[in-house]
């Protein structure tokens, strides 16, 4: 079990347990506050969009270009700006903080 | 406000309903029944990633059973309905059990198109609608069959582009002269035509399956023109059709679909229908439209939810749905018009974007590895602002700079 810090786009602070294996969005989908993922993982929708502090960003692997193309073009992207569905967790993702970005 | 609300349909559109409602505060008792044995899934890896065997079952779950508990949604397996008893505000299902409604949403999808042919009934025939079927279908194609698809429409040839990969020989015959006949436009269509020639797949254009031969397993296959070929396993994929036939007698108004407004009301009250079994009158398109897509399941399961409860809601969304067959991810948005001007772009290798202009707007963006395009097409199509065709025309504009 991993757990991790999510702020809810009330700004409202949850702190939630996922699988090793699982990607985050998948964590994220199994609260009622969580992303919608319409396109369930597909990297087709953005809806599964999250903000990672810079130090917790760098434990995952870097954008690829499908994800890149996707995220610039959303309505709220930021610097930190990734989408869930593409991060894998496993045991070094315990603790890691984040917060969902406003449904587009 | 309603106290007791019965969703049929435990797909995409009709968790979408139940979730949303308990979002939007629905404070009743919520009942969400499926014909399936399973937990609600999403069916688009089904022909991708399960046949491939990248996804197990449990990956296409929606929502797992404790999300169902704490969100106090009554998920019931193995119920079918079976009538609507609309005078009463009742649902007779299978065993006979009568259910009361407030509200009733129908979110029952849609049923395959059957091909009744001689040798329909052999071993190696398969159909593709739900999990079971794309399990089995998967332990099927690890022994690499020589596969023989009927139909090219986008299920038909994502079930050829996995079977490549997993190295089965495999056909597709298709009864018109194009591939995806029904919603690609042609560029697209010939462009993907080439990607699958280029991965192996044979097309026999303007064909249908006459017969299939075998003792008791698949060995050959008779088209029309009475061409005989080698297949051990066929795959039937003529697409789908809403299942209205529970609700005959019901006083439901229908024609290809349940018939709906834009806040997914029928003509009874108290009843709604989302998803794959509902015909929409969209407010911008002038005929109803009936779309089969994750995007419209979700978002129509929204608007009955909101429309339950009382709140100012339209659906208008511009429909999207997407596809992915080798490595080409395709990627449609809007809905093309028979007038339309069609301009073609490709600025990169394997890739293409399709645009669909109206007089003075954009009405559909259709795309192959371009998400960049299709994102910005989409946005451009929901503005429905005044567009410069020639600025669209010219392939050095970035569609993002038009937004
Ligand atoms: C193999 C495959 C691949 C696909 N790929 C894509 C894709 O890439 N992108 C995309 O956008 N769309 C795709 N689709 C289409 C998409 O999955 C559907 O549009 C979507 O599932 C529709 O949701 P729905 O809730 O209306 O219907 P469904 O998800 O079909 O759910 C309806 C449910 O109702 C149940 N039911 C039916 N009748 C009754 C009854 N009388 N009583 C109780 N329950 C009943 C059914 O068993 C079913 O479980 C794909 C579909 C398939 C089959
Ligand atoms: S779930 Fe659709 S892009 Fe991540």
């Amino acid at each position: 079990m991993i757990k991790l810090k999510v702020t809810d786009r009330d700004g409202q602070k949850h702190e939630i347990e996922a699988q090793e294996g699982d990607t985050l969005m998948e964590a994220l989908r199994e609260h009622d506050w969580g992303v919608s993922a319409i396109c369930g993982g597909m990297c087709s929708c953005g809806t599964c969009h999250v903000y990672l502090n810079e130090e917790d960003g760098g434990k995952f692997p870097p954008v690829d270009i499908d994800e890149e193309d996707l995220v610039d073009m959303l309505e709220f992207t930021r610097e930190s700006s990734r989408l869930s569905c593409q991060l894998t967790l496993s045991a070094e993702h315990n603790g890691v903080s984040l917060e969902l970005a406003p449904e587009e | 406000m309603s106290d007791t609300t019965v969703i049929v349909g435990a797909g995409q559109a009709g968790l979408q309903t139940a979730v949303s409602l308990r979002q939007g505060g629905y404070a009743g008792r919520l009942l969400l029944l499926g014909s399936e044995a399973h937990l609600p899934y999403q069916r688009p890896p089904l022909s991708k990633q399960v046949l491939k065997g990248e996804f197990d079952a449990d990956r296409c779950t929606l929502r797992g059973a404790d999300f169902l508990a704490a969100q106090e949604i009554e998920f019931r397996p193995h119920s079918r309905a079976e009538a609507l008893l609309s005078d009463q505000q009742q649902l007779r299902l299978a065993d006979g059990q009568l259910l009361s409604y407030d509200a009733l949403v129908i979110a029952s999808g849609a049923r395959l198109n059957r091909l009744h042919l001689p040798g329909s009934e052999l071993d190696g025939v398969f159909y593709l609608r739900t999990i079971d079927d794309a399990l089995t279908l998967r332990e099927r194609l690890q022994a690499q069959p020589q596969v023989l698809i009927a139909g090219a429409g986008y299920i038909g040839l994502e079930v050829a582009a996995s079977a490549r990969a997993l190295g089965c020989k495999v056909r597709v015959v298709e009864a018109q002269q194009q591939l995806m006949q029904r919603s690609a436009l042609p560029a697209i269509a010939d462009f993907m035509r080439a990607r699958h020639e280029q991965e192996g797949v044979a097309f026999h254009f303007g064909r249908k399956l006459a017969a299939i031969h075998g003792q008791r397993q698949v060995q050959r296959v008779g088209l029309d023109d009475g061409t005989e070929l080698d297949a051990e396993l066929v795959v039937k994929g003529i697409g789908v059709r809403p299942d209205l036939r529970w609700l005959e007698g019901s006083g439901l108004a229908t024609a290809r679909g349940i018939l709906v407004d834009d806040q997914c009301r029928t003509n009874l009250a108290n009843v709604y229908a989302a998803g794959d079994c509902a015909e929409t009158q969209h407010p911008l398109y002038s005929e109803p439209v009936l779309l089969e897509s994750v995007q419209n399941a979700v978002s129509q399961g929204k608007t009955c939810a909101a429309a339950i409860l009382g709140q100012d809601t339209s659906y208008s969304d511009v429909p999207w749905f997407w596809s992915e067959q080798f490595d080409c991810r395709i990627q449609l948005a809007g809905l093309p018009q028979p007038q339309d001007e069609l301009v073609v772009r490709s600025d990169a290798p394997n890739s293409m974007t399709v645009l669909a202009l109206g007089a003075d707007r954009l009405h559909a963006i259709q795309c192959i590895n371009a998400p960049r395009d299709y994102m910005a097409a989409r946005k451009i199509i929901a503005l429905g602002d005044a567009i410069d065709r020639d600025r669209l025309r010219n392939p050095k504009t970035e569609l993002k700079e038009l937004l």
